[in-house]
């Protein structure tokens, strides 16, 4: 026997019977119809549309026979597909290439053998339809000719299958991309930054909405890229005060632009786009507001540099004159002034960091570490009163409440501690013997479910100039030098009344006093 | 460093008294800075902030001026010590930085306004005293 040889071009051949996704998919009529007919034309009990694959033959449609596939290397297909026109074998115990082949030895015990090559659109020859009897046959010319009409009806067939297929699949992609591009377009219509993209001509073809927000109106409608860049250039400088930031390996720089009078510091990335193939397509704007970020950076800056200046100032004294101390020789009393210099520096300066760090540790904790519950007021005010009131001064301090208050929401001991620092400011800001008034606001505060606790002093007062930096960290109204304190007070009780979902309120006149109203959350008062 | 009496600096320098103006916001630094140089043959004078300052150095024509960086006012110490140095009358005057600044572009900064030397707080008065020794007896 000779085994079905293999073609040359066999793996392209493969792929092309592949590429028709036909393979063990179910009987179809229209191939069915078909193989009938040739079946009747040549009077034979077996038809076959038969498709040979690297290791068998399989058989789309099938008459006369009960099975789906052989294997390749006995089949007479595996012989036909190398023939241009119809491979006929008459008798098969007559030729050597099949007459010991088990088809022909046993059941089915071919004969006759007729195979037409099947082609696939791009030529390939991928099986055949073929009559098959146990009986021999010579068949005539006219039935050859109506085989191959046949065998050319079940390429159309075929082919029409591959286009079917190509049809869903590409519907499948039509419907993959409008998924994808849907998908894309709510990510970039939810983002705050900007894209805008460019054509290989530099048209645009697409700007996100958060595009005119960041540059304003007129760069967002520039519709090409010489236009935008030229814009974008004109209304932007790098920004002040932060060393300009060299144009990295990404292509990111900064700029600061003001877009309907505001001021925005935006972060500018330019990316290419590029084809499958490599060829340029375009490319992508990409712009972030970092207008936040930098003012934060610019905050820390100084903020770090004014702590330098105001831990060094007291450092300065006390290294100073302890030098002093120690290398030279002074009377008594010299020395005593120079020791207590020395020690009511390193006083403010412990204070001074002190407060640094209760500063760091609520900004780095950021409320995670308080302690809220809910707990009556009273004996909050009456622990902050001993804290705050040096000794003999307590009486300075008036309390007057309501007699039924609601409980507050607070951490206790961050919220007496605010407390206290406003205490101590009213008494450190008025007359020795003037009084300290503390009690409860008026009923209307700035957000319901919340109550107003208010320290009023009869001291020296703020202008409204000075008011407005009063939460600024180391500013102090008073720079005489005559009242220790490093400026922070105020900005710590700012980052505990917000971390407590509180408000301050403060009002001033100077020379007459200065109330300072800390409204906290309180329980919500019962329904009558 | 070497330890001192009050008393036992060099050799008063000759003829007219040395001038040293202290220019400083904190009362009580101004007092070590004066403490410091508190020798023979200097003659101190003080001023608060730059503007003082500015008008006490037209007044008594100070060889020396101990210039705070940091102070509250309109003039601060690098504007007052560029001041000095653009205007020939000035120009000569030795000038001394305190800073509580001491990165080295801050330092970059204090001698690119013309500063002799900038020193950083907190410093050693003797080693204040040092400089001004050189100064005085050059």
């Amino acid at each position: 026997m000779q085994p079905a040889p293999i073609p040359a071009d066999e793996a392209d051949r493969v792929a092309a019977l592949r590429a028709l996704n036909v393979l063990d998919t179910p009987p179809e009529a229209r191939f069915d119809r078909l193989t009938r007919l040739a079946a009747h034309l040549f009077d034979c009990p077996i038809a076959l549309v038969s498709l040979v694959d690297s290791e068998r033959q399989w058989f789309k449609s099938c008459v006369g026979l009960d099975a789906s596939e052989t294997p390749r290397d006995i089949s007479f297909c595996g012989h036909a597909i190398h023939h241009g026109t119809a491979l006929v074998v008459p008798n098969a115990l007559d030729d050597p290439r099949f007459a010991d082949n088990p088809l022909v030895t046993a059941p089915p015990a071919i004969r006759f053998y007729a195979g037409q090559p099947l082609h696939s659109p791009e030529g390939q020859r991928i099986g055949t339809l073929c009559v098959i009897d146990r009986q021999p046959h010579t068949p005539s010319a006219a039935q050859l000719a109506a085989l191959a009409d046949l065998a050319s009806i079940v390429e159309n067939e075929l082919g029409q299958l591959e286009l079917r297929h190509a049809l869903a699949t590409s519907a499948a992609c039509e419907a993959a991309l409008d998924r994808h591009t849907r998908t894309l377009d709510t990510i970039l219509r939810l983002t705050p930054d900007a894209f805008v993209a460019f054509d290989e001509h530099g048209v645009r073809t697409y700007g996100n909405r958060a595009l005119a927000s960041l540059v304003g109106g007129h760069i967002a409608a520039c519709n090409n890229y010489a236009a935008f860049d030229a814009a974008l250039a004109a209304a932007g400088h790098p920004p002040p005060g932060r060393r300009r930031m060299a144009r990295n390996a990404e292509g990111i720089t900064e700029l600061e632009i003001s877009s309907s009078g505001q001021f925005r510091v935006l972060q500018r990335s330019d990316r290419p786009l590029t084809r499958a193939d490599g060829m340029p397509q375009g490319r992508v704007v990409f712009l972030r507001d970092i207008t936040h970020e930098y003012e934060v950076d610019r905050m820390k800056t100084e903020f770090l540099s004014i702590a330098a200046h105001e831990l060094r100032t007291p450092m300065a004294s006390i290294h100073g004159f302890a030098e002093l101390l120690l290398k030279r020789e002074y009377d008594t009393a010299t020395r005593r002034d120079l020791l207590e210099t020395i020690y009511r520096q390193s006083t403010n300066l412990s204070h001074l960091i002190n407060e640094l760090l209760d500063i760091a540790r609520i900004e780095a904790r950021a409320g995670a570490d308080f302690r809220v519950a809910t707990q009556p007021l009273p004996p909050l005010l009456a622990r902050a009163i001993e804290t705050a009131a040096p000794p003999g001064q307590a009486a300075r301090i008036q309390l007057a409440l309501p007699a039924d208050l609601p409980p507050v929401l607070v951490d206790s001991e961050k919220f007496c501690q605010a407390l206290v620092n406003v205490i101590t400011n009213a008494l450190k800001y008025s007359g020795e013997d003037a009084p300290v008034h503390l009690g409860i606001a008026g009923p209307d505060g700035p957000a319901p479910g919340l109550l107003g606790v208010a320290v009023r002093d009869e001291g020296i007062g703020m202008t409204p100039e000075q008011l407005d930096r009063v939460f600024e960290r180391f500013y102090r109204a008073e720079q005489s030098g005559r009242t220790p304190g490093a400026g922070l007070g105020m900005s710590l009780v700012k980052e505990i009344i917000d971390l407590l979902g509180g408000r301050i309120d403060i009002a001033s006149l100077p020379d007459h006093g200065t109330t300072v109203t800390l409204w906290i959350p309180c329980a919500p008062t019962k329904a009558p | 460093m070497d330890t001192l009496r009050p008393h036992e600096g060099p050799l008063k320098p000759p003829g007219a008294p040395f001038r040293i103006l202290v220019v400083e916001d904190q009362p009580e630094l101004r007092r070590l800075i004066c403490m410091s140089l508190d020798e023979p043959g200097y003659e101190l004078h003080e001023a608060a902030n730059g503007d003082l300052a500015a008008a006490r150095i037209a007044e008594i024509r100070p060889q020396l001026v101990i210039l705070d960086v940091m102070m509250p006012g309109t003039l601060d110490g690098l504007t007052l010590c560029r001041r000095l140095r653009a205007d020939a009358a000035t120009a000569g005057i030795r000038v001394v930085l305190l800073s509580a600044r001491g990165q080295q572009d801050d330092r970059e900064l204090g001698l690119a306004a013309g500063a002799d030397a900038y020193l950083v707080k907190p410093f050693s008065p003797l080693e204040l005293l040092q400089l001004v020794r050189r100064w005085s007896t050059a």
